[in-house]
């Protein structure tokens, strides 16, 4: 039964900042780092200048290549797919940002003030930067072993094409590309490393604690059990905590300095440390004369970057899925990975059926409109159901897009009415899709359920908590074989030494498999329990049975005797272990087809339509997506919050790439960017109307089995809107981001329209703060308390708050005033206190999010909203919304809107803080 | 400070001078004239109970800048200076015929707020002070205050675009404002190295204030011939490629821009006297 309050005590740490984060953490006696990253896309290194840096206040060690090698590493590439990526470039660099030094100091500014001193003798060498550089002719190599720059290629044929193309009587064919872009975790990539008797422990802000600890142990020559690895709630993933990226590299510095090191990315190095695959697809496509489709064939082309993280794997989710989920009799595609001299791509949410959707269901849109066929119609009638072949061939037994479809249909088309906003010369245009999305199999989840000796029951998972509600549902999926109150359940955070594997919190697996593994391993620990009680009672093991009150009792016994008991804590006391337990194993096997004898490449699909509406201003381009309506297939919905978070989310972050986010350059390469340059959705880019619905099956339907809901409608979203603006002109967009300049070009037929990005980068030298020049003495009250310290006065408020005072609920993800998680208010203003210089806040009364009443009515709308995911925007949120409310007590929906333009949340949780702040203004006036 | 935080940190000690009461303060005098102190912040401007002095234009262009949080710390002159021909806020002090009063050691200048982009001001040059923009504004000057004549008009119109997402930078934002004896200014930002004005435009504008026949100013004729003059103005021009447009997209649609903002403007002066 989905619980509406599963996982409140998760929202409420969130809401009020008191959750803590790996960026949140500090070890004794923790050195931090900066690295020295590489100015230009390919170069030899010549030299590397570090004595002028290593004299520097605080630094204690600048560390090149060549001190990785008294360390003997077991393997000096990493990479979780293909080991290709150095741990500090060596003798050439192949992407702007790499790697090159790493500085480590008593303090992040003295370690950034020294890492711009190191000076690098970098011979620039010809770069390829972007695909058809690289796979031209002679082009220069990424890597020498690599012939042509192919990072990987594969292909697939089903079905008898020369047949099918006779049966063909229309085609139609284009290319479709979508840029790179970046995911946006507002915690940026941070790891802690230190090394102690038994290994190397460390804490980082990761999606795959298990394949992390694999790696690091295969880089170091360790065993599994030498590596323990803790993992904090995250502040975002979206894939781009997915794989090693600067752990291998903080644990080697750690181990030469024989100190604890933590590295915090900044955000320009965010934009070189991962990215989402650049992509152009060449896709055609034949239907015949009742408009079911005879054939698609694709040609895929994606751009990996300089190393190939999860690249293997982006190539096949996207040729897996970008003929779509119907009934193709014969398929042909062929895809290439390519490598260049741009920063590694790895995984966004969507992993590679966004860029194949934004082909594939493109070209219906495209077909139906060339035969004169409804889109709908179109899809309907070759949408595949449960039971029909893919077109790889495969058979899918749970097909429900067509269920999703007609719910995301009917809802746009529901009594509400259309929303409107026709100013003069707008045209509106309604567009569908559907989403698919395989997921990672066979995969691997273990869990462990313990009962304590302290009457507690321990739930131990490497799943990883991004706000996603998982703690919630993995407690539920305990608790529904133990039958105990929630407050006797603790899920405790994945450490590698206490949890067990599971191959990672992605692809939209960890509701499944984490509630499959937890609740086996429940069964296994209520059958300990009971069997341990029998023997006690010298009875059989069906004659006892283990009560919702942590009591084992014989059941069935005469009337008027009492039936003999046993707590649970005796048992487990007399068991001199400390506790009993029981492991679960889930692992999500894909099913055999028994007339062909192959397997199938997901163990269940990520099922989503996506209905939009959309005003499109001709004159100039600008589109307005008015209402989004998305359904997707659940399955069984386990968390309803969660869910709703999830779908939504879905939307939102698929609306960025979908309008304007994008990496490219005009003038090809690659430029490090801050959240002014590169923007994402805020909440006055949420449509006007967004209605999601996660589909369960009825109570005669199969396929109850909880599916992941984190990337079920995302693919759907840029064709949804593409079709829309389609309806609403008559122009075909086949190139993202359809950001105005794309879409008047199209218009108007002139391409030199067409936004082309320079450039002007950032600078690498940003000091979020500089080491203190004249340190005064600041005094504060801060969440009623009295502060007294000393800072230069120079230094951001922001940084004072944080670092030097530790109130944790102000974050800096963005240091530029755009994201506004750093707000406080400062004398009764909610402002930005990374735009603040400390100097000017002498005697400041200063109240931040955790400072907030327990009953302060904001703060409880959001908790009872639900209003927080990853929850690491949301005490911003909280504080510029109640000081909104303070200034104007009759603000409306648009107000808010515009009060929180400034509040960033990439989770894209707009919806439920517009409910939550419109509640909280509705009590307020009461 | 968002200099600093991006790396753009121009040494030495930071002097805050946000409380100085010369720099505060929104006051009309008796002439009508209104100050805007040069340290005011733009949450300030874009506050609706201050109608009686800040123009609604003027508010409007303050509402749309950053977003609320930056506002509550930016300043008018710190827009000036920093943002300068890329801002909402200039469009519309322009389009008032703002002044600026810019003090330095020992000597004040006031000039007109567009001569600050234009080479025969009367500032010609600095053998000493560095200066610390495009602007022609000395490194040890300071923006002191803005004044506003006190010719209320009797409509404004305003528009902007942005392409990345509603909290983007403007990629264009062009202003007008029609004073009571038709005359007009209409001013475009975001997309050049300086605002630029339309002669052509405010010269169709004036025209058609001045006649009394009905639909003067609301025909598709009346649109057609003020986009015309916006082409036309613009061809004298050069528009920025940056990394929020190509100039042929700001060229293509500044004209359509400056149509919606005129006939807005018109739109508000007859509702203004019907009213």
């Amino acid at each position: 039964m989905a619980d509406e309050a599963l996982g409140a005590d998760a929202v409420d740490a969130r809401v009020r900042g008191t959750l803590r984060y790996t960026i949140d953490l500090s070890i004794p006696g923790m050195a931090h780092a900066a690295l020295v990253r590489s100015p230009v896309a390919a170069a030899r290194i010549r030299s590397i200048s570090t004595i002028r840096a290593a004299s520097m206040p605080g630094v204690s060690n600048v560390v090149t290549a060549a001190d990785l090698d008294g360390l003997h590493l077991a393997n000096q590439r990493f990479g979780t797919i293909v080991a290709d990526q150095p741990i500090l470039a060596r003798d050439r660099v192949r992407h702007i940002g790499e790697p090159i030094a790493m500085v480590v100091a008593a303090t992040p500014a003295e370690a950034w003030a020294a890492a711009d001193a190191v000076e690098l003798d970098l011979l620039a060498t010809l770069a390829v930067e972007d695909v058809d550089a690289a796979l031209a002719a002679g082009a220069p190599l990424v890597h020498d072993d690599r012939p042509g720059n192919i990072l990987g290629r594969a292909n697939f044929t089903n079905g008898d094409l020369a047949a099918a193309e006779r049966a063909t009587v229309h085609r139609s064919s284009s290319w479709y590309t979508s840029p790179a872009a970046q995911q946006v975790t507002l915690e940026p990539q941070v790891c802690i490393a230190r090394w102690t008797d038994t290994g190397l422990e460390m804490w980082a802000a990761t999606q795959s604690p298990s394949r992390i600890a694999a790696e690091l142990a295969r880089v170091f020559g360790l065993e599994l059990d030498q590596v323990r690895l803790h993992v904090p709630p995250l502040g975002g993933g979206y894939g781009g905590k997915n794989h090693a990226k600067l752990e291998p590299l903080v644990a080697a510095v750690a181990a030469i300095t024989g100190r604890p090191v933590r590295l915090v990315n900044r955000r320009v190095e965010e934009f070189v440390t991962t990215t989402k695959h650049g992509a152009r697809i060449w896709l055609e496509s034949g239907v015949d004369a009742d408009a079911r489709f005879t054939f698609r064939r694709a040609r895929i082309v994606m751009d990996g970057g300089a190393y190939a993280h999860s690249s293997p794997a982006v190539m096949r989710a996207a040729m897996l899925v970008v003929c779509g989920p119907y009934r193709v009799p014969a398929a042909e595609v062929e895809s290439v990975m390519v490598y260049t001299n741009l920063p590694p791509a790895g995984s966004f949410r969507g992993l590679g059926a966004n860029q194949a959707a934004w082909a594939g269901e493109r070209q219906v849109d495209e077909l139906a409109r060339e035969i004169g066929l409804d889109p709908v119609e179109l899809r309907r009638r070759n949408v595949v159901r449960s039971g029909d072949r893919l077109p790889t061939g495969e058979r899918v037994a749970g097909a429900h897009w067509a269920a999703c479809l007609d719910a995301a249909t009917a809802s746009l088309d529901s009594a509400q009415g259309p929303i409107s906003d026709l100013g003069p010369g707008r045209r509106s245009g309604i567009g569908v899709a559907l989403a698919m999305k395989h997921t990672m199999t066979p995969s691997r989840s273990e869990a462990v359920v313990a009962a304590l000796v302290d009457g507690t029951v321990e739930v131990r998972s490497s799943l990883v908590d991004m706000g996603q509600g998982l703690p919630g549902v993995l407690a539920q999926a305990a608790i529904r074989h133990l039958g105990l109150t929630q407050a006797r359940i603790r899920v405790i955070e994945p450490d590698t030494a206490r949890t067990p594997f599971d191959a990672t919190t992605s692809s939209s697996r960890g509701t499944w498999s984490g509630t499959t593994a937890v609740e086996r391993a429940a069964l296994a620990l209520r059958d300990r329990l009971e069997t341990a009680a029998a023997a006690r009672f010298g009875v059989p093991r069906e004659a006892v049975a283990l009560g919702a009150d942590w009591v084992v009792r014989v059941v069935d016994v005469e009337e008027g005797l009492e039936a003999p008991s046993l707590p649970v804590v005796d048992l487990v006391i007399a068991s001199g272990d400390g506790e009993i337990s029981g492991h679960g194993i889930a692992i999500n096997e894909a099913p055999v087809d028994p007339e062909t004898g192959t397997t199938a490449s997901s163990s269940h699909w990520h099922q989503g339509a996506v209905a939009v509406r959309v005003s499109v201003d001709p004159e100039t381009g600008v589109t307005r997506v008015l209402e989004a309506h998305g359904a997707a297939w659940a399955g069984r919905v386990v968390n309803a919050r969660g869910a709703r978070l999830q779908n939504e989310g879905n939307i939102l972050t698929g609306l960025g790439p979908t309008l304007f986010e994008s990496l490219e350059l005009a003038t090809g390469g690659w430029a490090p960017r801050d959240l002014l340059d590169y923007r994402i959705p805020s909440i006055l880019d949420l449509p006007d109307r967004l209605e999601t619905v996660a589909l369960e099956a009825g109570p005669n339907e199969p396929d109850k089995e909880p599916t992941g809901l984190g990337e079920s409608l995302i693919p759907a979203v840029a064709p949804a809107v593409a079709a829309a603006i389609a309806d609403a002109l008559g122009v075909d967009l086949r190139d993202l981001p359809l950001d105005p300049t794309r879409v008047l070009a199209a218009i108007l037929d002139d391409p030199t329209l067409k936004r082309s990005r320079d450039s002007e980068g950032r600078s690498w030298a940003v000091p979020g703060t500089a080491p203190g020049r004249n340190l005064v003495r600041l005094t504060l009250t801060v969440d009623g308390q009295p502060a007294d310290v000393l800072v230069d006065p120079g230094w951001s408020l922001a940084t004072v708050l944080r670092e030097s005072l530790g109130h944790q609920a102000i974050r800096q993800p963005c240091g530029v005033g755009t994201c506004g998680a750093c707000t406080a208010v400062v004398d009764g203003d909610a402002i930005r206190t990374c735009l603040r210089p400390a100097g000017l806040t002498q005697n400041a009364t200063i109240v931040t999010a955790a400072g907030l009443a327990d009953d302060d009515p904001f703060r409880q709308a959001f908790i009872n909203a639900g209003a927080a995911q990853c929850g690491f925007c949301i005490p911003g949120m909280v504080l510029v919304a109640r000081s909104a409310f303070e200034r104007e007590p009759d603000i409306d929906a648009d107000g808010i809107r515009r009060a929180l333009a400034g509040n960033l949340c990439r989770c894209g949780t707009y919806a439920r803080v517009l409910a939550a702040v419109e509640a909280a203004v509705a009590s307020g006036r009461r | 400070m968002l200099g600093r935080m991006r790396g753009m940190d121009p040494g030495g000690d930071l002097v805050g001078i946000g409380q100085l009461p010369e720099l505060g303060g929104a006051t009309s005098g008796p002439d009508g004239t209104i100050r805007l102190g040069g340290a005011l912040t733009i949450s300030r401007l874009a506050r609706p109970d201050d109608e009686r002095v800040v123009a609604p234009l003027l508010q409007a262009a303050a509402l749309a800048t950053a977003n609320p949080g930056i506002r509550l710390v930016a300043t008018l002159g710190g827009n000036i200076v920093d943002v300068g021909a890329a801002s909402d806020v200039v469009a519309a002090l322009i389009a008032l015929d703002a002044r600026v009063q810019i003090v330095r050691r020992h000597a004040t200048r006031t000039v007109p707020l567009i001569d600050l982009w234009t080479a025969d001001s009367e500032w010609a040059g600095d053998d000493q002070g560095r200066s610390t923009s495009p602007l022609r504004i000395r490194a040890d000057e300071i923006i002191r205050a803005v004044i506003l004549p006190g010719a209320i008009p009797t409509g404004w119109g305003w528009q902007r675009l942005t392409l990345h997402g509603a909290m983007d930078r403007s990629a264009a934002s062009v202003a007008v404002a029609i004073l009571a004896n038709g005359e007009a200014r209409v001013v475009l930002t975001a997309a050049a190295d300086r605002p630029i004005r339309f002669p052509d435009v405010e010269r169709l504008v004036r025209a058609a204030a001045s006649t009394d026949l009905p639909g003067a100013t609301t025909g598709s004729g009346f649109a057609a011939r003020l986009r015309a003059a916006a082409v036309a103005d613009l061809a004298a021009e050069t528009l920025v490629t940056d990394d929020r447009a190509p100039a042929a997209y700001r060229r293509q649609v500044v004209p359509v821009l400056v149509e919606r903002a005129v006939l807005a403007a018109f739109s508000r002066a007859r509702a203004g006297s019907d009213g």
